[in-house]
């Protein structure tokens, strides 16, 4: 019995596939991502007698900026704003010095920089008197995994300069403040987002991809003058009208469950989950148009799934493929717009990509769709 | 051979007598009726005799008249053409095109599946009014009557642009806008208002291109008509061969007329629903296959005339409702909602099922599925029906039901069937019968009756009955002299031989009492029947013929 199993699995090449080539693939994945990826130096347990001494320092590939509004003059030795800083710079790629709070805003928004310091005035002073220390610290809401090394840079180069100064008995404490949120919790927003997207995208996806290998009518239908062209674009687009009622749905329950005052209006959100339906249609006609049956569909579908949460950069950085992903980009098209309040003219080029990967998706479904046989 | 379509109610009437032939053709009104016409022709006064298919028929309390779409001139010799669309009216009119003193009617023994309409141009308003549901599709539009101008008497002939109606003085008034290219394709397009005519005022457009409408033919579906067709199925030399080079079939001929219904049997893996899908264009093939007259290389255009109904009654929506399904798949053809509706109703009713029209499929018994599925495949008015094994896994009694439902469709509608079959017997319902074999394609082709005549003595054989199933009587009968072959069916022994079969009879009397077999009965003449010729055949005991 167990032979005869074997045997059928070892026939069945699309099984093969899917069972060695596909988690391959992501594997594949995974390494090129951990390659582009700061968490990808990250080791664990020791070093192994590496010595890591000496006056090297991790270098974080963050830009930072710095304000310095620190007046005070009460140390006798250099300034220790300036010295401070000098320590942040050790730190980063870059580090930019603005004379004012509204430069360091617009490029934060811009993603020139991924957060600023401010150091305010008194910031000597109180250090001299044993006084606790606050500065600034202004991070992107949006920029989830940047946002944890900006916190962690700015730490070590505190300690990096209390421990230099041996005589500062004070903390330097770094107040986190996370800027383009809309009003409403944080974690509500950004994982409530990311849920809104992901439901939209690969919810449609999911049932699009049952949608040609699954129906059995259309075997018939397609000995009927219509072409299969006709068919893939007819089902992308019952999806996508589905999808927008899908996300009427889920943008009213996000905004109303968590009381949110997004940065921008529902119709634009509605257009942007509706973009995100397309692609997720298409994603899943692409699927069913190469599956030969609904077991196979749903097995590639499962590896669509892992696959766009790898590579969505919610939790790690996957580098230029986040530039391609159709979720990765329907993420960009909502932060930007709910969060950052950004109008559709800004975002054509997001937009261009999720219609050209929904375009491209549809020609590929109908190409392999076409070469299947009508009749068994 | 059997004349197709045959017709099987006649009736004559004089000229004088034509209220009566008007009523007859009321009663029959959704069949397709023929009329055979001698008279005058009121424009010439010369004799005239056509044949032609009755558009329509109206008696009023002045017009008398039947409307026929000319299809053979009859006259001997040619006084110029003809309209192809002529009035007649009794022996002493002079408004109608022909004075007819004798008119003979046809009513042929299927459904009037003819899409073209006709209107009298009083009835303008009208045909504008029905041509609004006809929006979306090419409309072929002919026009006969007099141009307002000059009262030149002109055709024209062309696609509808527009329609409208519009209150007149006395009653509403229709136009209608046709796009005629010119001849011989020198110069522009022109459009001509096609106007009704008015008792007071004429309508205010060009005179020159204005024409006052007389008789108007509405052709809706003109765009998809096939080309004129001597066989409405044909397959010569039709081969299919894979990859590898291997032919699946290998020139396979034979062909069907219109109205004919065709039985592919043979053993699995012979090549028979490779056949099908080759005739129908839907892998690659060589070699001629055309339905309707379309090369089935035109995928596209053939699907138009073919409909095909599958084995699997999964291959309907079972979630829709009959009349959803018909709906879903006669979209397809570009056919408007309103008028798959109308149809679908009239297929269901004719099936037996319109009650069960707004239920969902699935919850039909199996044979209304079955039913609804080929209700899908007529829709668009095939000129051909494919069935694919309809009667596999039916018992005998469904089968046979199933088969006089394909009869009356057949009937009814006018089409053709072609019914792939595992079963011979089913092969006898039909007129024409193909068998394939594994490895041979198409081994013989021909009518039930003539295929069955090329067996040994023109197909009567010596039938022995046995009171018991006796395993020596076959090998007993096979060495009785002058016998060429025994078929076995249980009891049934035939015993086909080229010797005079009271002969043959005596000898196997003689053999089997000898061994000791008992019979029940002995017919000197049985009749073969599909299945010993099936039989027969794949055993290769006689040689298959393929009729030309």
């Amino acid at each position: 019995m167990v032979a005869k199993e074997l045997r059928l699995i070892v026939k069945d090449r699309f099984a093969l596939f899917l069972i060695f080539l596909l988690p391959a693939v992501l594997i594949g994945v995974l390494w090129y991502v951990i390659g582009v990826s700061d968490l990808g130096t990250l080791t664990i347990g020791s070093q192994q007698g590496q010595s890591s001494s000496g006056n090297t320092t991790a270098t974080a590939d963050i830009d930072l900026g710095v304000i310095d509004l620190d007046t005070t003059r009460t140390y006798s030795g250099g300034d220790l704003s300036e010295n401070f800083t000098a320590y942040v710079g050790l730190l980063v790629t870059e580090l930019v010095v603005y004379n004012n709070t509204h430069e360091a805003y617009q490029d934060l928004y811009n993603k020139t920089i991924d957060g600023y310091i401010v150091i305010p005035d008194g910031f000597e002073a109180n250090l001299t008197i044993n006084e606790p220390t606050y500065i600034e610290l202004h991070v992107d809401a949006t920029k989830m995994i940047e946002q944890s090394t900006v916190m962690a840079t700015v730490q070590g180069a505190t300690i990096l300069f209390r421990a230099s100064k041996m005589w500062i008995r004070s903390e330097v404490f770094p107040s986190m403040i996370i800027e383009f949120t809309p009003k409403g919790g944080y974690v509500a927003t950004i994982f409530g987002g990311f849920i809104v997207i992901f439901s939209s995208y690969l919810g449609i996806a999911m049932t699009g991809a049952q949608s040609i290998v699954g129906d059995i009518p259309l075997r018939r239908m397609l000995l009927t003058p219509t072409n299969r062209l006709e068919v893939v674009v007819a089902k992308v687009a019952a999806y996508v009208i589905v999808g927008f009622f899908q996300s009427l749905l889920l943008v009213s329950l996000w905004v109303i469950a968590f009381n949110l005052s997004l940065n921008t209006g529902f119709e634009v959100l509605v257009f942007v989950m509706t973009l995100v339906s397309l692609s997720g249609s298409a994603t899943g006609i692409l699927v069913s148009a190469i599956a030969s049956s609904r077991l196979q569909a749903n097995q590639m579908f499962l590896f669509v799934m892992f696959a766009t949460l790898i590579l969505s950069g919610f939790f790690v950085d996957v580098g230029v493929l986040d530039q391609y992903m159709p979720f990765n980009q329907g993420m960009k098209l909502l932060i930007d717009t709910a969060f950052k309040g950004l109008g559709l003219a800004q975002l054509a080029l997001p937009i261009s990509k999720l219609l050209a990967f929904s375009v491209g998706a549809i020609l590929v479904a109908t190409f392999v769709f076409s070469k299947k046989p009508t009749l068994d | 051979m059997k004349e197709v379509p045959s017709f099987v109610e006649e009736a004559y009437f004089s000229g004088g007598r034509i209220g009566d032939a008007i009523d007859w053709c009321i009663v029959r009104q959704d069949r397709e009726i023929h009329c055979d016409v001698q008279g005058i022709l009121t424009d010439s006064k010369s004799e005239v005799r056509i044949k032609g298919r009755v558009l329509a028929s109206k008696k009023g309390v002045v017009t008398r008249r039947i409307v026929l779409r000319l299809e053979e001139d009859l006259r001997r010799k040619r006084a110029g053409e003809l309209d192809s669309v002529l009035t007649v009216g009794s022996d002493s009119t002079s408004q109608e095109d022909i004075a007819a003193s004798q008119i003979t009617l046809q009513n042929y023994l299927k459904r009037n599946m003819s899409a073209d309409v006709y209107y009298d141009g009083k009835d303008l308003q009208q045909a504008a009014k029905d041509l609004t549901k006809m929006r979306g599709r090419e409309i072929l539009c002919t026009v006969w009557g007099h141009r307002a101008s000059d009262k030149l008497r002109m055709t024209v002939k062309g696609d509808l642009v527009s329609s409208a109606s519009k209150p007149a003085p006395i009653l509403p008034e229709g136009f209608l806008e046709v796009r005629v290219e010119p001849e011989d394709k020198v110069g522009s397009p022109k459009i001509y208002l096609i106007a009704q005519p008015q008792l007071l005022i004429g309508p205010f457009s060009n005179p020159v291109m204005t024409v006052i409408a007389e008789k108007v033919l509405i052709q809706p579906f003109a765009w998809k008509e096939a080309p004129a067709y001597r066989d409405v199925l044909v397959a010569r030399n039709l081969t299919v061969a894979i990859k590898s080079g291997k032919k699946l079939i290998e020139n396979v001929s034979f062909a069907i007329r219109e109205g004919e219904m065709l039985a592919i049997i043979g053993e699995s893996g012979a090549g028979k629903s490779t056949a099908i899908k080759a005739l129908i264009g839907d892998i690659p093939s060589t070699g001629v296959a055309r339905i309707a007259g379309v090369d089935s290389r035109n995928a596209q255009k053939v699907r138009y005339f073919f409909g095909y109904c599958p084995q699997d009654l999964s291959y309907m929506y079972e979630t829709f409702t009959p009349l959803e399904n018909i709906v879903a798949f006669g979209k397809q053809y570009d056919l408007p909602e309103w008028q798959l509706i109308q149809e679908g109703k009239t297929l269901l009713r004719d099936f037996g099922i319109l009650e069960k029209g707004n239920e969902p499929t699935a919850k039909l018994s199996g044979g209304e599925q079955r039913r609804v599925s080929v209700a899908i495949a007529l829709v668009h008015r095939p000129k051909v029906l494919l069935m694919d094994e309809p009667t596999s896994g039916l018992d005998p009694d469904n089968r046979n039901e199933l088969w006089h439902f394909l009869d009356t469709v057949n009937k009814e509608y006018g089409t053709s069937i072609v019914v792939v079959t595992h079963y011979p017997a089913e092969a006898e319902y039909c007129d024409k019968v193909a068998v394939f074999v594994r490895g041979k394609s198409l081994v013989s082709f021909g009518s039930p009756a003539k295929l069955k005549e090329s067996l040994p003595s023109r197909g009567f054989a010596v039938g022995v009955v046995l009171e018991d199933i006796d395993p020596r009587a076959k090998t007993v009968l096979e060495s009785v002299e002058g016998a060429k072959f025994v078929l076995q069916r249980g009891e049934l022994l035939k015993v086909f031989t080229d010797e005079p079969l009271e002969v043959i009879a005596e000898r196997c009397m003689a053999a089997l009492k000898e061994q000791g077999v008992r019979v029940k009965i002995v017919k000197v003449r049985a009749l073969a029947d599909m299945v010993d010729y099936y039989i027969a055949v794949t055993r290769g005991l006689v040689t298959g013929s393929i009729e030309k």
